[in-house]
């Protein structure tokens, strides 16, 4: 496959430079502090390199991607990779969790939902018909053996985006020491402060009022990651349907928030974090607040 | 050591399944805690009259939940001229008034020369109450070498439908006195005589304000406001005066102007704003009715287009303004005439129209940070600046009054 759009646009930002690119859906940028031009390029090269590998590696739209063969091939047991089982390693213990909310199998549900702020529902019996091709408890997986139902299909989407976040901050480290953050679409990473030991500055936008009520958040080390509803919903009878949905009904969440934003060393983590809170509706507050000791800033 | 939950430990053999033990590995990230604003703003009016160059700041302090602290701080200083109220005539004549000069030249429009410093401060506190209302509570106060304003407000703010509905109300109650350096200068006498009480006058005023504001899709809102505004007191402009005239119009002498002591008005404010993937649009129109008899309306429309992702903008802005003249409005007054009660030949009180052009610049930064210029041109075009007196001919009476606006502002 070729891909016209994979381009790193550099640009004159604060002093700095920064490096904006398109991945997993999203508008990307990588942000160095007290390097200059070449450097920056060179950084975002191996930034993006690892981002769009991990991309493709688990695209649900390219046929060819391991997740397309993993998927294609449900019904008999398959051998994954070491990097495939440890993403698998890792859903299985976000299932047990977060109490079969965070299940890696529910991607089929958007078959009957869509988000399109129309007052479109689904018909129960069809959300009821998906279902039977949901649960992680319906998997056998015993590392590096997955044996997939057949009709069933797993996807990353959970997940990918902070990891990818990580992995890219990990592979750039090794090469080059000089502060950066990696941003993916609001799923934030950095390397430690900048150039003159100043915290990062990172907006956090108010979805439901763009560019009313934003935070600003000072990110010295660590990373931050977001959930959100934003402006994808189902309307009807006076009741709005978040685009969150909830695999253990097929139904969304109730109550979710508008946006949860978590603070944690890894992305990774803070996107865990971040997702079991907003399948907790009403009570992601007290979930985050009780259980999770991280910071966090939630939008209703 | 604070003991993990059953949940933690289960993300945390998440990570440690996904990307290693992570040893060493921290998080540091602070909410910032204060919002800085600062503009240096300059007004200054053709013809070398009044200019003003102002610099204001702001702080904004942003709480562990909604709650907000506004504190602002503008400094002032004014000087140049503003019409006096004075005819111009073609025969030089001098006069004096409590400010301090007043030049008069032969066909040119009499000035009050003037300087002036002002100090502002103000301070607002927003209080979440619930999750779907707050109260918004705020004073004012500022302080001018002949003017003293204090005044308090407070608003209360109630969501409705998933927050797409806001409805809010309002008040402010302001005390304000005006001392100028040599006095009050007795309504109606002869300007030329001098005759001024020594004492301060004070104005008060009550506004309320109601509210709508309707989110109609992701991208537009519209927003409805009524406004109220009742002042009694002293409403004069104690260096305004207005010119008496006799069958040549020619000057005979000034006389200090006189206002009613009370002003009660209506304000209706409708805006609709459209978000077009960052191409803001913003349309509003204003309508204001008071027992002046001055009506006026303001329509003002802005775009604001986004220059690329780095957050540059350019945003033109048009404005116009449309008003009635008061009741008491008179550009002079014949001698012949009985003096009424109330009389001004505030050029602010004509009937006028006016337009304003303007343009902005901004580059935003992912910071928050974002830098601002902005350039405006301001033209005043009265109606009735001309008269039939033989002495008078050729002359303009009521010349307008054109400004250019520039100011740079920074967000931090």
């Amino acid at each position: 496959m070729s891909y016209p759009d994979r381009k790193i646009q550099l640009r004159k930002h604060d002093g700095d430079w920064a490096a904006g690119f398109h991945a997993m859906a999203s508008p990307c940028v990588a942000l160095t502090s007290g390097v200059d031009k070449t450097q920056t390029r060179k950084i975002a090269k191996l930034i993006t390199k690892e981002v769009w590998r991990i991309q493709d590696k688990y695209s649900r739209y390219d046929p060819q991607s391991t997740l397309s063969r993993i998927n294609s091939r449900a019904g008999t047991p398959t051998r994954v990779d070491t990097e495939t089982a440890r993403l698998l390693d890792t859903a299985k213990q976000l299932y047990a969790a977060s109490n079969r909310g965070f299940d890696i199998t529910s991607g089929v549900l958007r078959k009957a939902w869509y988000f399109d702020g129309s007052d479109s529902l689904p018909e129960p019996a069809e959300v009821e018909t998906l279902m039977h091709k949901v649960g992680w408890d319906k998997i056998q997986w015993q590392s590096p053996m997955l044996h997939l139902r057949s009709n069933m299909e797993i996807d990353f989407g959970g997940i990918g985006k902070e990891y990818a976040a990580d992995a890219a901050l990990e592979r750039v480290r090794a090469q080059h020491q000089s502060p950066m953050l990696i941003n993916l679409g609001g799923d934030i990473c950095v390397s430690g402060p900048r150039q003159n030991q100043q915290p990062w500055l990172i907006g956090v936008e108010n979805p439901g009022h763009p560019g009313t009520g934003n935070k600003v958040i000072e990110l010295s080390s660590g990373a931050l990651a977001t959930s959100g509803t934003s402006h994808r919903f189902v309307r009807k009878n006076g009741m709005t349907y978040g685009h969150i949905l909830d695999p253990r009904t097929g139904w969304p969440v109730v109550d979710a928030p508008l946006s949860v934003t978590v603070a944690a060393p890894t992305c990774s983590e803070a996107g865990m974090w971040a997702t079991l809170a907003m399948l907790q509706g009403a009570l992601a507050e007290t979930f985050l607040r009780q259980e999770s000791g991280r910071q966090h800033w939630v939008k209703r | 050591m604070q003991l993990k939950t059953g949940i933690q430990r289960g993300v945390t053999l998440a990570v440690t399944a996904l990307l290693g033990v992570q040893a060493g590995q921290n998080v540091l990230a602070e909410e910032k805690q204060w919002d800085f604003d600062s503009v240096l703003f300059t007004y200054m009016e053709g013809d070398s009259r009044v200019s003003d160059v102002s610099l204001r700041l702001e702080a904004v302090r942003s709480g562990e939940t909604e709650e907000q602290l506004t504190l602002g701080l503008s400094v002032d200083a004014l000087s140049g001229a503003s019409p006096s109220g004075a005819i111009p005539t073609h025969t030089p004549q001098t006069v004096t008034t409590p400010s301090g000069n007043t030049n008069v030249y032969a066909a040119e429009l009499p000035l009050n020369s003037f300087t002036d410093r002002r100090i502002a401060g103000q301070a607002a506190y927003l209080f979440p109450l619930g999750d779907q209302n707050r109260l918004n509570t705020g004073f004012t106060l500022s302080q001018e070498d002949d003017y003293r304003h204090a005044g308090v407000n407070a608003s209360f703010s109630q969501d409705f439908f998933d927050r797409n509905t806001t409805i809010s109300a309002g008040f402010g109650l302001s005390a304000d006195s005006i001392d100028p350096v040599d006095g009050i200068p007795l309504a109606l006498s002869n300007s030329d005589l001098g005759s001024t009480t020594t004492s301060a006058e004070n104005k008060n005023v009550t506004d309320l304000l109601f509210g709508v504001t309707q989110i109609l899709s992701p991208r537009s809102l519209v927003q409805l406001n009524y406004g109220y505004s009742s002042a009694t007191g002293y409403l004069n402009d104690p260096y305004k005066i207005i010119s008496q005239v006799n069958s040549n119009g020619v000057v005979q002498s000034n006389l200090y102007e006189n206002r009613p002591d009370s002003r009660a008005g209506h304000n209706l404010y409708g805006a609709i704003k459209f978000d077009n993937q960052g191409d803001v649009t913003t349309f509003s129109y204003r309508y204001h009715s008071d027992d002046w008899d001055i009506s006026s309306s303001t329509f003002d429309l802005r775009h604001r287009l986004s220059l690329g992702e780095n957050g540059h903008y350019i945003e033109p802005h048009l404005r116009f303004y449309n008003q009635s003249a008061a009741d008491f409005y008179r550009l002079q007054l014949p001698d012949s005439e009985a003096v009424p009660t109330h009389i001004s030949a505030d050029y602010r009180l004509a009937k006028f129209s006016a337009i304003t052009l303007g343009f902005r610049y901004g580059i935003k930064g992912p910071w928050g940070n974002d830098w601002r210029i902005n350039l405006e041109y301001y033209q005043q075009n009265p109606s009735d600046n001309t008269s039939d007196y033989i002495d008078q001919a050729g002359l303009d009476l009521n010349p307008g009054v054109s400004a250019l606006i520039f100011s740079i502002g920074a967000r931090f």
